[in-house]
C-alpha cells in the first residue's frame, strides 16, 4: 500500500515536471514584459507629475528605514529625481526589449532603492512590483516581440515554468489577500467597509444601496471569496473570461469608491498573464507586430540554458518564503491589524481604518525634566500619519529623538510615547504603554510587549 | 460552465444570508438608513454658522473702517478708545470664522492675509516709513494682528496718540492704518462674495467623506484649528509647544499680547467649533455620529465629544485673566487647557475620523 502511494506521488511529480518543462509560446512572456513596462511607465510618470518625488523624498528631514536596510540613504536634493529618470528610460528599454536583461536589472535596483528609502511609503503593490521585477531578471522575457530577439528563430518557445512563476506570484497575491480577509473585523463587523460605504449614500442611484450595512457584508464576504478563488478560476479555461470580467468590475468599483491610486490598474493588467499564449500572441501581433523579427529559419532556436537545479532550488526557496511571509503573523499574539507585527509583505489590502495621535516625552534621566515632542516637528503629514499607527516606526522615531536629545543635553534620556488609536470603528484607546522607555527597546522580530493589548470588547457598535 | 457558476453563486448567497440572519437581532439598524440626509446637515452648518459668521464679520470690518477713519481723522483718547473697543469686537468676530480654513478662505489666502501672527513690527515700521499701503506688503505686515500693533502700545494709549499726532511720520502712519483697515474690508468682502456666489452651493453639494467632501473639510478644519490653539495659543506660551518646548513661560508670545483678547478669542474659537459639531439648533456632525451609532465608553461618541468641548471651555474659563499673567504665575491653569484640548483633539482625529471614515491628512497617496 505504502509502495503504491510512493509510486503515485512519484508519478505526479514527474508529470508536473514534464508539464512545467514543456515548451510554450514565448509570446506570453513578451506580453507580460510589455504590459509590465507600460503600467510601470504610466505609474512612474504619474509619480513624477504629482510632485511626489519632492514630497516624499526631498522634503522629509527624517526617513523611516526598513529593518536591515538602515544603510540606504537618499540622494541630496534634486538628485533624487535621477532614479526616476533612469527608471523611465529603463522601462522604455524593457517595453521594446532592447538590452532587456540590463534594463530590468537597472529597474529592479532603482525601484527597490526608492522603496527602501522610507518605510512610510510602503504599499502592497509596490512590494508586488519589486517581486515581479526580481523574478523577471531571471526569466527569458525578451525572446519574442523584442529588439533583442532578432537572433532567434520565431515563433520562439520557452519552458512552461517561466510563465508559471509569474502566474504563481500573482495568484498568491489574490489568494493571500483573500485569506487575510478571514478576520473578525472584516467578516463579522464588515469593517472597514461599513464605514467606507456609509457616506456613499449620496451617490446618485446606487448610494442608498451602497450605504446599507447589508451591502458592506456582501462586499466583505464577496471580496474574501473573490480573492481566494481568483487564481483557481483564472487558471480554468472555462471560468477564466467570467473571472476576468469580475476582476475588472471589482477593481473598477474599488477604484471608483475608494482612493487607491494605481493599484486597480496594476491588478487588472497583471491578471492577463493567466490568459492563453494564443491570446497573448493575437494581441501582440495586432498591436506590437513592429517588435516581431521577421521569420527566418536560419536563425538559432532559443533554448533556456540556465542551470535547472539552481533555478528550481532558488524558486522553491523564493516561493516558500512567499507562502510563509503572509502567515508569519500567526506567531504573534493579538490582532495583527492592531500590533502590525507581521502585517507588511502579507497582502493585507484595504483591511483597516486606523487612526492615531501620538506625542512623545523625552526625559532627561539626570534632571528628570520632561520635554514634549510633536512628530510634525521633523515629519511630513504623511510620515506622521503612517508612523502614528505603526509600532515599529514609533520605535524608530523614539530612537531618533533619543539620539537628538542625548546629543543636545549630553545626558542619557528616556523616551515615552503618549499614543491613542482606534481601529475599524472601535473606541479609541491607549496604543503604546506610556510607562515604557522606548529608547531602551530594540527593534527585532520578537513580540513588542510595549504595544497595549487591543480592547477585546467586540460588541457591535453599528 | 453555467453549472459551475451557478453553484458558486448559490454558495455565495447562502453564506450571505447566513451572515445577515445571524446578525440581524443584534444589529438594530433597520430604521436608521434613509432618515439621515447629509445635505440637511451641510446646509444647516453653512447657513446657520459658517456663512452667517462670515457675513457678520464682513459687516464689522466695514464698521471698523468707519471707526478707524474717525480716529485717524481726529486722533483723541476718545476716538482711539472707540477704535480699540471695536478692534476687540472684530477679533471676537474673526474668532468665529478662523477655524474653518477651507474653500475660498484657504485657496485665496484670505485667512493668511487677515490673520498671520505674529505680525512683524519692523516690517510695519518700514511700510510706514516708505509710505506703502497694505496691498503692497506681506501677510505678516497687516491684517488683524497688524491692526492690533497699530492701535495698541504696551506703554499705554498716550504712546499711541503721540504716534498719530506729533510724530514725524504721523501722516504716513494714519494712511497705513487706514489702508490696513480697508484691506480687511476687501478680504472679508472677497470671502463673503466667494461664499454667496458659488461656494455655498459647492459646500452643500460636496457630500460623502472623501478628502474633498465638506464633511472631511469641516472635520479636518476643526481638528487642525484645535491643534493650532493647542500648539500656538496654549502650548508655546508655557514652553510645551512644537518649536518652543523648554518648559518655561513665554508671555510675550501669546496671541493678542497688546489687546489682551487671548482668552476671549480662544473661547469664541472653541464655542463656534462646538456649534458646528452639534449643528446649533439643527443637524450637525454629532447627528451623523449618532446615525452611524458611534460609541465610546458605553455612551454615544457624540455625547463624549460634546462633553469634551464643554470641558475645554470650562478650563479656559478657569484661567485667571489677563492671560499673560496666568502664563507666568498660574501655569497649571494653562496646562489644564492644554490637557483638555489634547483629549478633544484625540477624540476628533481618532474616534470621530475613524467612525466617519474621514482621513486627517493633506497629502495625496497612491493606495493601500
Amino acid at each position: 500500500m505504502e509502495k503504491a502511494s510512493v509510486k503515485t506521488s512519484g508519478y505526479y511529480f514527474s508529470a508536473l515536471k514534464n508539464k512545467l518543462s514543456e515548451p510554450i509560446d514565448a509570446a506570453s512572456l513578451a506580453f507580460f514584459r510589455i504590459l509590465f513596462g507600460c503600467i510601470m511607465l504610466f505609474s512612474q510618470v504619474r509619480f513624477l507629475s504629482k510632485g511626489w518625488v519632492d514630497l516624499f523624498y526631498i522634503q522629509p528631514k527624517f526617513f523611516f528605514k526598513y529593518f536591515g536596510f538602515h544603510w540606504v540613504q537618499a540622494l541630496p536634493g534634486n538628485w533624487m529625481y535621477l532614479p526616476w529618470v533612469l527608471m523611465v528610460i529603463s522601462l522604455v528599454f524593457i517595453i521594446v526589449g532592447k538590452y532587456y536583461r540590463f534594463a530590468i536589472v537597472v529597474f529592479f535596483f532603482l525601484f527597490s532603492y526608492t522603496e527602501l528609502l522610507d518605510l512610510s511609503n510602503y504599499l502592497n503593490h509596490y512590494y508586488l512590483i519589486t517581486l515581479l521585477a526580481f523574478a523577471m531578471i531571471f526569466l527569458p522575457m525578451n525572446v519574442s516581440f523584442s529588439l533583442d530577439a532578432k537572433k532567434w528563430q520565431q515563433p520562439a518557445t520557452v519552458p512552461r515554468w517561466t510563465l508559471s512563476i509569474l502566474r504563481l506570484q500573482i495568484g498568491l497575491v489574490y489568494f493571500f489577500a483573500g485569506v487575510s480577509k478571514i478576520k473578525y473585523d472584516w467578516l463579522i463587523m464588515a469593517q472597514p467597509l461599513k464605514t467606507w460605504l456609509l457616506t456613499c449614500q449620496n451617490i446618485p442611484w446606487v448610494g442608498k444601496f451602497l450605504s446599507m450595512p447589508f451591502t458592506a457584508y456582501v462586499f466583505s464576504w464577496g471580496g474574501m471569496f473573490f480573492d481566494i478563488s481568483a487564481p483557481f478560476l483564472l487558471l480554468n479555461k472555462k471560468t477564466r473570461p467570467f473571472e476576468y470580467a469580475l476582476i475588472v468590475f471589482f477593481h473598477l468599483v474599488t477604484f471608483w469608491l475608494f482612493y487607491i491610486g494605481v493599484f486597480p490598474i496594476v491588478m487588472i493588467g497583471v491578471a492577463l498573464v493567466f490568459f492563453s499564449s494564443a491570446f497573448h500572441r493575437r494581441f501582440l501581433e495586432k498591436y506590437f507586430f513592429w517588435l516581431q523579427p521577421k521569420h527566418n529559419p536560419e536563425k538559432a532556436v532559443y533554448t533556456f540554458t540556465g542551470h535547472k537545479e539552481v533555478f528550481s532550488g532558488l524558486f522553491i526557496v523564493y516561493f516558500l518564503w512567499q507562502f510563509l511571509m503572509p502567515l508569519r503573523y500567526l506567531m504573534y499574539k493579538g490582532n495583527v491589524m492592531w500590533t502590525e507585527q507581521g502585517y507588511r509583505y502579507a497582502w493585507n489590502v484595504m483591511l483597516m481604518e486606523k487612526d492615531a495621535v501620538i506625542y512623545f516625552y523625552v526625559e532627561d534621566k539626570e534632571t528628570g525634566e520632561r520635554f514634549i515632542e510633536y512628530p510634525k516637528k521633523y515629519l511630513t503629514p504623511l510620515q506622521e500619519r503612517m508612523m502614528s499607527t505603526q509600532p515599529d516606526m514609533i520605535l524608530q522615531y523614539a530612537h531618533f529623538l533619543a539620539a537628538k536629545y542625548q546629543d543636545q543635553l549630553k545626558h542619557s534620556v528616556a523616551v515615552y510615547a503618549d499614543a491613542y488609536a482606534s481601529l475599524n470603528a472601535k473606541a479609541g484607546q491607549t496604543f503604546i504603554d506610556p510607562d515604557i522607555d522606548l529608547a531602551n527597546q530594540k527593534d527585532s522580530f520578537a513580540p513588542k510587549y510595549w504595544i497595549m493589548p487591543e480592547s477585546t470588547d467586540h460588541e457591535f457598535q453599528k | 460552465m453555467i453549472k459551475v457558476k451557478s453553484k458558486f453563486v448559490a454558495i455565495f448567497w447562502m453564506m450571505l444570508i447566513l451572515v445577515a440572519c445571524s446578525k440581524s437581532p443584534k444589529n438594530n439598524n433597520e430604521n436608521l438608513f434613509g432618515t439621515y440626509d447629509q445635505a440637511v446637515m451641510l446646509e444647516n452648518i453653512a447657513n446657520q454658522i459658517l456663512l452667517s459668521d462670515i457675513t457678520s464679520f464682513q459687516g464689522n470690518t466695514k464698521e471698523n473702517l468707519v471707526i478707524v477713519e474717525n480716529f485717524t481723522g481726529n486722533p483723541t483718547f476718545a476716538t482711539l478708545k472707540a477704535a480699540q473697543d471695536y478692534f476687540k469686537i472684530l477679533s471676537q468676530n474673526w474668532a468665529k470664522v478662523a477655524p474653518f480654513n477651507f474653500g475660498p478662505m484657504q485657496t485665496e489666502l484670505i485667512a493668511a492675509n487677515i490673520d498671520t501672527w505674529p505680525a512683524k513690527p519692523v516690517k510695519m515700521e518700514t511700510a510706514v516709513a516708505n509710505q506703502i499701503g497694505a496691498t503692497g506688503v506681506g501677510a505678516d505686515t497687516k491684517g488683524l494682528k497688524g491692526l492690533e500693533y497699530l492701535l495698541f502700545d504696551k506703554n499705554g494709549d498716550a504712546e499711541v496718540l503721540v504716534k498719530y499726532t506729533t510724530a514725524t511720520d504721523a501722516v504716513a502712519r494714519k494712511a497705513f492704518l487706514n489702508s490696513v483697515s480697508t484691506e480687511l474690508v476687501a478680504q472679508a468682502t472677497n470671502l463673503n462674495n466667494a461664499w454667496t456666489k458659488g461656494y455655498f452651493t459647492s459646500f452643500i453639494n460636496a457630500k460623502g467623506n472623501d478628502v474633498s467632501s465638506s464633511l472631511s473639510q469641516t472635520v479636518n478644519g476643526i481638528a487642525l484649528y484645535l491643534d493650532e490653539i493647542k500648539n500656538m495659543k496654549v502650548a508655546n506660551p508655557i514652553g510645551i509647544g512644537v518649536k518652543v518646548n523648554d518648559n518655561k513661560s513665554h508671555p510675550d508670545i501669546i496671541e493678542y499680547t497688546l489687546a489682551e483678547q487671548s482668552l476671549e478669542v480662544m473661547r469664541a474659537n472653541v464655542l463656534v467649533m462646538k456649534s458646528v459639531f452639534n449643528g446649533g439648533s439643527g443637524q450637525g456632525i454629532d447627528d451623523l455620529l449618532d446615525y452611524v451609532k458611534a460609541q465610546k465608553d458605553g455612551k454615544n461618541l457624540s455625547v463624549v465629544v460634546g462633553a469634551q468641548f464643554d470641558e475645554v471651555i470650562a478650563k479656559i474659563d478657569a484661567v485667571n485673566s489677563p492671560y499673560a499673567s496666568a502664563v507666568n504665575n498660574n501655569k497649571q491653569q494653562v496646562q489644564d487647557v492644554f490637557n483638555s484640548l489634547k483629549t478633544l483633539i484625540a477624540y476628533l482625529k481618532v474616534d470621530v475620523a475613524n467612525n466617519l471614515g474621514v482621513t486627517i491628512t493633506f497629502s495625496d497617496t497612491d493606495g493601500d
